[in-house]
């Protein structure tokens, strides 16, 4: 477990889904966590991140409170 | 085109998780070794890879650490991205250097939604287990991305959840 960790988003292949699919949510995957490690590492600005995250789905309210609950669960074992 | 999200409505919820992460860091490098006293830490392999982040006339094989029960589920999918290391290729070690991972979260009897397919919310507290593998270039100028979809692909199951941990080398 390291400290990126909590900031994880996931990608899950669903039954049926075809190859084009799977790739597009792959390559949506790769960019979404190569954008949070460079926020992480300050390299973008938080914006960018929140554009890309809202892009795919993820609403960054629910992304930023989701780490904060992984991170009570890290600090407190 | 997506709603965009100002800093005032997000500034304050992620400086808490930033000054969480901070802490979390500052945490880790201070806390006291209880030797004896933790959980043991699980059997692990030595691997070589060759990073995405140098140049391959350059390239310097890398030798990282994967536990040896991560190393058992996700080897057939890792392939070549991450072998043995041999007398020839022992790989070194590098202070700052971080290898990409691909993470997999193995559900145990939960039903899916389509929410936290995408997000994978609190994945820290959902019944399963999640396993860590370090992977490099399989062939020369071999792109990271190109690497990651492969390995994703070839473990892909509706009951495993995937994500990554992008290769970094950091100074200092």
């Amino acid at each position: 477990m390291d400290e990126l960790s909590p900031f994880l988003t996931w990608f899950t292949p669903e039954e049926g889904m075809n190859a084009a699919d799977m790739q597009l949510e792959i390559e949506r995957l790769f960019r979404r966590q190569q954008a949070i490690t460079a926020l992480l590492d300050d390299r973008i600005d938080e914006e960018v991140v929140y554009d890309l995250l809202a892009d795919d789905g993820i609403n960054p309210h629910d992304w930023v409170t989701n780490a904060i609950d992984n991170f009570e669960a890290m600090l407190r074992s | 085109m997506a709603r965009r999200f100002s800093r005032i409505e997000q500034g304050e919820v992620l400086n808490e998780a930033l000054i969480r992460y901070r802490q979390y860091q500052t945490e880790r490098l201070t806390r006291a070794r209880r030797v004896g006293q933790g959980t043991p830490r699980g059997a692990s392999v030595q691997l070589v890879i060759d990073p995405f982040g140098l140049p391959a006339a350059s390239s310097i094989p890398m030798r990282v650490r994967v536990s040896q029960r991560s190393r058992t589920i996700m080897d057939t999918g890792v392939g070549t991205h991450a072998v043995a290391p041999t007398t020839a290729r022992p790989g070194t070690r590098q202070p700052g250097f971080e290898p990409a991972k691909v993470v997999m979260f193995a559900r145990a009897g939960e039903a899916r939604t389509a929410t936290s397919q995408i997000t994978g919310q609190p994945y820290l507290r959902r019944p399963g287990a999640s396993y860590t593998h370090a992977f490099g270039a399989q062939a020369a100028n071999e792109a990271e991305m190109e690497a990651y979809s492969e390995i994703v692909s070839a473990l892909a199951d509706p009951l495993r959840s995937f994500s990554y941990k992008p290769e970094r080398h950091r100074q200092g």
